[in-house]
């Protein structure tokens, strides 16, 4: 039997102002897997990612993250290492004079060696197909090109889990394409919050279906997305490519 | 628009690749010299050698030329009045307006002294990334955490005039003209409270990010800094101009 590399019991979180974001979610993800989490705006996606990297306070009954017990010790710190998240808006996550040094900012904070850390620099540019731009100012590269280095950042980082919040938002057709062959090529867990079902199809192979904080659905994606009922009941509809046809 | 927080290309400078410590050590020794000098035409002998400077290292005008108007502009305002208001020996004569030459010269010194020390600073900054200058001064000592503050507080400027910029285009796309109605200033009071509001939004957002990737504090980087005979001839060469300005300035204020 193979171990969940997520595996989460019980989980809940609230904001400042105490409204729930989560409330309550069972969630076991194998290695390997590649799951669309989908659901209305404020069901609690970004919540539930932000959670698993470690960067908010929650409460929850076991959370085992890659053979991580988070609730044990100061043992969520080690989290965001093997959890890495890719923000909805990649200006947030780039901030450094150069797209080399900004790939290199995760495994710099990991304590790596230079040379290790120019070898997974290398090779994450080389994955993103960025190579040349490794000199650029990040801020200057267009929308595309800023989500696919923010994506080699994480990489860079060698996570066991990618946690890619909207990873096609904003992306025209071209860089969405090259976003998908990406992922499609990466042999990492994801967990890909998305609006963009056609996308999930072609990414994914399970869908985990959010609504109010709340596990409403969780199957194969295609089963999940062709259900109009369930779809229509939380705000969303079912993807053009999985409606009959006449 | 131009922005003041647009990055200069520091790639054109032909200081770029010496080490940020000793260039953040020649240029602040440079300036400390500048802010100490007491003769105006010493004051102007500063500015005369500090522009040499900013052209000789970074012959790319277009990031820096603006700028210097706008300093120059931002000084003036402040200086102005002052033959007008200092007593002293009368050169100048309008109805009852005097202008006095202790005025004049205590206007010269004030002018030149803040012009060669801002155009020095511009030199500086045009020289390395901004991260590297912050990284020198890291080196030298300056506690990581102002460091830090420093440089995310640089990008987040960088950040919010971007979001000023779209929120202008936005204003103006709905038909807004500036004027100085009451409306108007409704409409600048609601912009600024958005824009704060906006700003302590990004300002999470990226302090998650730098967690998510395991930031604690501390400046490292990829560039392993080396002193060669090239940082130290350059230090030496950016406090003897200054020095020997101070010297001289002492010599003549006896």
């Amino acid at each position: 039997m193979i171990n969940p590399i997520i595996d989460i019991l019980q989980l809940s979180h609230s904001y400042a102002d105490g409204t729930k974001s989560i409330q309550g979610i069972k969630l076991q993800i194998n290695p390997g897997e590649s799951v669309a989490i989908i659901g209305p705006n404020g069901a609690g996606k970004t919540s539930l990612f932000l959670c698993i990297a470690g960067l908010v306070s929650f409460q929850a009954s076991s959370f085992n993250i890659s053979g991580i017990n988070a609730l044990e010790g100061n043992n969520k710190s080690l989290l965001p290492s093997r959890a890495a998240l890719l923000f909805q808006d990649s200006d947030d996550q780039l901030f450094c004079p150069t797209v080399e040094e900004d790939i290199a900012f995760g495994p710099i904070n990991q304590g790596l060696s230079k040379a290790v850390v120019k070898e997974r620099v290398e090779i994450a540019l080389e994955e993103v197909g960025l190579i040349e731009k490794r000199n650029k100012i990040p801020h200057q590269l267009s929308g595309g090109e800023k989500r696919r280095v923010a994506l080699a950042g994480l990489l860079a980082m060698n996570p066991d889990i990618l946690l890619l919040d909207e990873p096609s938002q904003f992306l025209d057709h071209r860089s969405r394409r090259s976003l998908i062959n990406i992922l499609n090529e990466n042999t990492h867990t994801k967990l890909i919050a998305t609006h963009d079902f056609e996308m999930a199809l072609e990414t994914c192979s399970r869908a985990i279906l959010l609504d109010h904080g709340k596990v409403e659905a969780d199957g194969p994606i295609k089963t999940i997305l062709a259900d109009e009922s369930l779809l229509k009941k939380h705000g969303m509809e079912v993807p053009y490519s999985l409606k009959p046809h006449m | 628009m131009t922005s003041t927080f647009d990055y200069p290309d520091h790639r054109t400078s032909k200081l770029k690749s010496l080490d940020a410590r000793w260039k953040v050590a020649g240029f602040l020794i440079a300036m400390l010299c500048m802010a100490f000098l007491k003769t105006p035409m010493i004051g102007v002998a500063g500015v005369i050698a500090s522009l040499l400077l900013l052209m000789g290292t970074w012959p790319d005008s277009g990031w820096w030329l603006p700028r210097i108007f706008w300093i120059v502009a931002g000084i003036l305002v402040f200086i102005l009045p002052t033959p007008f208001l200092t007593p002293g020996e009368t050169f100048f004569e309008y109805g009852i307006l005097k202008a006095s030459k202790e005025g004049l010269d205590t206007s010269v010194l004030i002018f030149s002294r803040g012009l060669a020390i801002s155009i020095l600073a511009l030199a500086l900054i045009g020289s390395s990334t901004i991260q590297d200058l912050v990284r020198g001064a890291n080196g030298f000592g300056l506690p990581s955490k102002i460091c830090s503050i420093f440089w995310l507080g640089f990008r987040h400027l960088d950040l919010l005039s971007h979001e000023f910029k779209r929120m202008r285009v936005a204003l103006r796309a709905r038909g807004y003209k500036i004027n100085t109605g009451f409306s108007s200033y409704k409409t600048i009071a609601w912009l600024s409270a958005n824009m704060l509001v906006r700003a302590l939004d990004r300002s999470e957002h990226v302090g998650l990010a730098i967690k998510a990737r395991g930031f604690h504090g501390v400046f490292t980087s990829l560039e392993t800094p080396k002193t060669t005979w090239r940082e130290v001839g350059f230090f030496f060469a950016m406090i003897l101009i200054p020095f020997s300005l101070l010297v001289l300035d002492f010599w003549l204020g006896n």
